[in-house]
């Protein structure tokens, strides 16, 4: 079977034109900072044959022999035209310059580097200086919090950085920092993500047509690249805001750049400005910091060097203490409760360019998430004639930690082929959580106890892929790709092929029509606290009782580019899953007694509908409004009495507009408004008498409720402090956002509030109006 | 100034805002609530309320005024008669084995609701057993035991729920008796629901497997030592009373996902299912 694969693959690849065919092939950066530049467009006007950049901005394109004018293209960057005479492969390494001012951001050109040139659809990429443009939450600009206000995409609670991509659940996303998983993403308690803006260099995002060397999630790929650093100065950052503090620096550690670093830390303020405010023993204290480092070595023109290293944590301890009595007659307790959790993450890469043609990736990684809670009580009890002492600890932890190898090759056989290949190999271990309790004093002999009901599970991923892109004709082109996954856990071996096929066809005025079809398989599978946003994530394997997930996605969409850098897109899909997990009815999460898969059941569920966004990236007026119509319903025995419902994230509509004005060189305005059906909740809408005399409720069917319509506007205002100074090295800017403009109540959660009579339903809303100024520095 | 701080921080983070909602709840007609749980040993009776709409003041009231129509195998029985004290509708006949029961509830003002149950079959047990001395507790003290032997039919699924009680010699009654063992059936595979255990032949289809429990030090020494109620349940009954354990055992937390109490009744809600009861009394 393998080697019939490996055969058609190899015939497929000898398919492409063999004649006069030369090769430009080359790294793109930008002048201003040395940065790889990731997606740029890469396009000879002639034959209007392009590509774009990779990862590692590096391009290849295969040409016939003559007089080409090569366009190379990125948002933010002048376009930059090669005229020349190819009469043999070349190598361009090229540097985009930086567009000094925002008026000439105006295209008016015939658009190109535009999404239509594209086969892979359903893929977004938000330039990350945008981002950091958008009105933030307490002036944190969070990655994520701006990915949710794409189309197909929606956050979970109010605030919450969650991700739930087309009817997906947040579990089913592969979140990829320099090629590594990330297994949790939020800071404080899911307020924020653990993505630092200023550590960023490009971000993707893929919601279907999943390109095959991706696998392992069946609803999305975010894929984030870290900035390299500068190659020709130092550079630094830094800015405070009301949640934390920055400091990014970068630069070239060798002369001529040859090796460079990038480090961004962030950390919280509130420990630091609340320490000492406790009083009578009480504390209170929560942090978290994000450390990115980088560095990146050019062996030769054709070898990198790459070192990824990325640690998060969040930690919440509060302790209490209070003593009574006086005289000889005298208790005193001390309680103590923490909580924390992170990731940790490693990448070792080497990229090697091959002749003209071929470029290599290898990549060694190490990430891992773990998660803690725990509790300490501390009692004595003194009298005239007795002393008593108790002594009780208990805590709880959870955590994966995976090893991964993988390697990534590309051949461009010719001017309309492209072959691509790979394997990849994850070892994963699973802490589904150890439950420890202690206790001591007097009187009694000590009790020590760790109870795992779970254990550890290992579970070994291998998967390898090919792909084949190839232009059919002028305007048609299909990327088709196949990746076979061999999952072992215990002793249950399991094999998925999983077919992957993109196709584009381009009508008149560039217009592109593109359909595509992706299986994927999940093998792990996340119990979550899906309403509270506590970091509660246990992963654990497939098994032979619980099999991986699987989702096969159809979409279809067009493309179309306009005038002044304005595009549209459309797209509608469908999208089945097979062995998705949801809690049994009456799970309590926290049910240390009960083996996971006790807790779940596996059932099937569709998503579908359709999407539209209209995106300008460029001018002194720049952004998107989007609009999403969708449905996602789930079907599971033993829940909702086997009916189908709809997913808690379910949103019928979901509206969302992004606007960014540059008023002049100092001055920038922008904002953002969201409208959003609320989502799918469980609550009673009846009371009755059971057999026995118990009141019951009649919730009469799952998430059959809605929550309230949400709504938000947001606005900031952006302050260039020494506009004129040319000379100046450094640059000030003042933030002044305000979350929430007109005070919307949005409720975080509802809740029933039994205490009354009728029982109320009451929401609790975190962010009201919220105005915020931040500040920050570069040099 | 830190204190400053600190309310400021509180303010914006931590200034979480709680008010009622005007919520829209989807609309919600009262329903009928039927209530009729039949064993091979007493009198068929039912109770018939409504439901109330979650967000009303009222509570749910017992429906006086019903229709209760019974069918037996498809035959009219003659209507069931309110009776004011127990607040339910009584039939004068007791269920058996093998017969279709099927009720009919009609109350002005409500969509009629109907359901219907089966008894299931008499139970295979064998005699249970009480042997003394079998356990020792933690302070050296000598533990009985007592064994239920159940005889499982392999061509069906079935469901159990063991009681037992001791005999109080001042009450001269039965009183029951908590459940304490070390079988696995018992600790792993079953639910402790309203003092017995109610569990399903998953672990043993088809096969003999005798029950093990234990009985505390210095029970058993009176004549008659001790009673074990055996019942065999239908599938709804099962799957009612182990939903509502559950629904009773769910905390009220954010964490803890709803539970849906089982209902077999159509167009309503409550529970129609059959059992049958055997016991035992070791003397």
């Amino acid at each position: 079977m393998n080697f019939r694969v490996v055969l058609l693959f190899t015939a497929l690849c000898c398919i492409g034109k063999l004649h006069a065919q030369v090769f430009v092939q080359g790294r793109l950066t930008g002048a201003d900072h040395g940065e790889v530049l990731i997606g740029a467009g890469v396009v000879d006007l002639k034959s209007e044959l392009g590509t774009s950049t990779n990862n590692y901005g590096l391009f290849t394109l295969s040409l016939s022999q003559g007089r080409k004018s090569i366009l190379f293209s990125y948002p933010g960057y002048e376009e930059l035209v090669i005229d020349t005479f190819l009469n043999t492969s070349i190598t361009l390494n090229l540097q985009l310059r930086p567009i000094a001012t925002m008026d000439q951001l105006v295209i008016k050109s015939k658009p190109r580097n535009t999404e239509s040139q594209k086969v892979q659809m359903s893929m977004l990429d938000i330039p990350v200086q945008q981002i950091r443009k958008i009105p933030a939450l307490l002036g944190e600009v969070d990655v994520v919090k701006a990915i949710q206000l794409l189309p197909g995409v929606k956050g979970g609670n109010e605030g919450s950085s969650g991700l739930y991509v087309r009817g997906g659940g947040p579990d089913q996303n592969l979140i990829l920092l320099d090629g590594v998983p990330l297994y949790n993403i939020q800071h404080m308690f899911g307020f924020f993500s653990v993505f630092n803006a200023d550590a960023i260099n490009s971000i993707q995002l893929y919601k279907g047509g999943f390109p095959s060397r991706f696998g392992g999630r069946l609803s999305s790929i975010l894929d984030i690249s870290m900035k390299e650093g500068n190659t020709q100065k130092h550079q630094g950052e830094g800015s405070i805001s009301p949640i934390a503090a920055k400091l990014s620096l970068n630069g070239p550690l060798s002369e001529g750049g040859k090796t460079t670093y990038a480090i961004s830390y962030r950390r919280s303020l509130f420990d630091l400005l609340l320490r000492g405010a406790g009083a009578n023993g009480n504390s209170l204290l929560y942090n978290f910091y994000d450390l990115n480092v980088k560095l990146c070595h050019r062996i030769d023109e054709r070898n990198r060097v790459y070192a990824s290293f990325y640690s998060g944590r969040d930690k919440f301890f509060t302790g209490m203490e209070n003593s009574t009595g006086s005289g000889s007659n005298v208790s005193r307790e001390r309680t103590e409760a923490m909580l924390s959790w992170g990731n940790m993450l490693g990448a070792l890469r080497w990229n090697r360019v091959i002749g003209t043609r071929s470029f290599v990736n290898h990549t060694l990684s190490y990430t891992a998430y773990r998660y803690k809670n725990g509790l300490n009580y501390e009692g004595a009890f003194r009298t005239d004639t007795s002393f008593q002492s108790l002594n009780l600890n208990v805590s709880y932890g959870a955590g994966i930690r995976d090893l991964a190898w993988r390697s990534d090759v590309q051949y461009t056989a010719s001017g309309s082929a492209v072959c691509r290949g790979g394997l990849e190999v994850i070892h994963h271990r699973f802490q589904p959580g150890t439950f420890k309790f202690s206790l001591s004093g007097t009187g009694f002999p000590p009790l020590d106890t760790s109870i795992s009901p779970s254990g550890n599970y290992h579970a070994l991923e291998a998967a390898v892929y090919g792909a084949y892109e190839r232009t059919i004709s002028r305007g048609l082109s299909l990327d088709a790709g196949l990746r076979m996954v061999n999952y072992l856990a215990g002793s249950k071996f399991r094999f998925m092929p999983e077919p992957r096929l993109s196709l584009r066809q381009l009508m008149v005025n560039q217009l592109a029509v593109k359909l595509s079809y992706a299986m994927m398989n999940q093998p792990i599978h996340l119990l979550t606290n899906s309403s509270g946003g506590l970091p509660w994530d246990l992963w654990f394997p497939a098994t032979a009782r619980i099999r991986p997930q699987r989702a096969q996605q159809i979409a279809f969409g067009i493309n179309q580019p306009w005038k002044y850098g304005i595009e549209f897109s459309w797209e509608g899909y469908y999208k089945w899953m097979n062995y998705i997990v949801d809690y049994a009815e009456g799970t309590d999460l926290f049910d240390v007694q009960v083996n996971w898969e006790d807790k779940v059941r596996t059932g099937k569920g569709w998503m579908y509908g359709t999407e539209f966004m209209l995106q300008k990236r460029t001018g002194k007026l720049n952004g998107w409004m989007a609009y999403t119509l969708s449905w996602s319903e789930r079907q599971i025995p033993e829940v909702n009495f086997g009916q189908r419902y709809f997913f808690r994230w379910d949103r019928r509509h979901h509206a969302t507009a992004v606007c960014i004005y540059k008023i002049n060189k100092a001055w920038e305005l922008s904002s953002t408004f969201v409208l959003q059906s609320g989502n799918a909740i469980t609550l009673p809408q009846g009371r009755y008498f059971a057999a026995d005399g118990t009141m019951v409720n009649d919730y009469v069917a799952k998430n059959a409720q809605r929550m309230p319509l949400y709504h938000r506007l947001d606005v900031g205002v952006n302050k260039l402090i020494n506009p004129e100074n040319r000379f100046s090295k450094t640059k000030q800017y003042w933030n002044f956002s305000v979350y929430n403009v007109y005070n919307r109540f949005n409720p975080f959660f509802v809740d029933i509030d039994n205490t009354s009579q009728p029982p109320k339903v009451v929401g609790i809303a975190f962010f009201r109006l919220l105005p915020v100024l931040s500040y920050s520095y570069k040099f | 100034m830190k204190r400053l701080l600190l309310l400021l921080l509180a303010g914006i983070v931590i200034g979480s805002c709680e008010r009622e909602l005007d919520f829209k709840y989807n609309s919600y007609s009262p329903k009928l609530v039927v209530n009729a749980l039949l064993n091979n040993q007493e009198q068929l009776v039912v109770s018939v309320s409504a439901s109330v709409p979650f967000a009303s003041s009222g509570s749910p009231q017992v429906i006086e005024n019903a229709k209760v129509s019974l069918f037996v195998d498809g035959v009219l029985q003659a209507p069931l008669s309110y009776n004011g004290f127990n607040k339910n509708y009584a039939a004068s006949l007791v269920p058996q084995a093998g017969k279709l029961y099927r009720i009919l509830v009609e109350a002005p003002g409500y969509v009629s609701v109907e359901a219907e149950a089966k008894l299931p079959a008499q139970g295979s047990f064998g005699a249970s057993v009480f042997k003394d001395s079998v356990y020792i507790d933690s302070a050296g003290f000598p533990l009985g035991q007592i064994t239920v032997r159940i005889l499982d039919d392999g061509s069906m699924e079935n469901f159990y729920r063991i009681k037992l009680f001791y005999y109080e010699r001042v009450l001269d009654d039965f009183v029951e008796l908590p459940i304490d063992s070390e079988d696995p059936l018992v600790n792993q595979f079953a639910r402790n629901i309203d003092g017995g255990v109610v569990f399903s032949d998953a672990t043993f289809n088809g096969n003999r497997r005798d029950v093990f429990f234990k009985t505390p030090f210095g029970f058993g020494q009176d004549v008659p030592k001790f009673m074990v109620l055996k019942e065999h349940l239908s599938n709804d009954y099962y799957q009612y009373v182990t939903s509502l354990s559950r629904y009773q055992n769910a905390g009220s937390t954010l964490f803890q996902e709803p539970v849906f109490v089982f209902s077999n009744v159509k167009n309503g809600l409550g529970i129609c299912a059959g059992y049958q009861v055997q016991r035992d009394t070791i003397r």
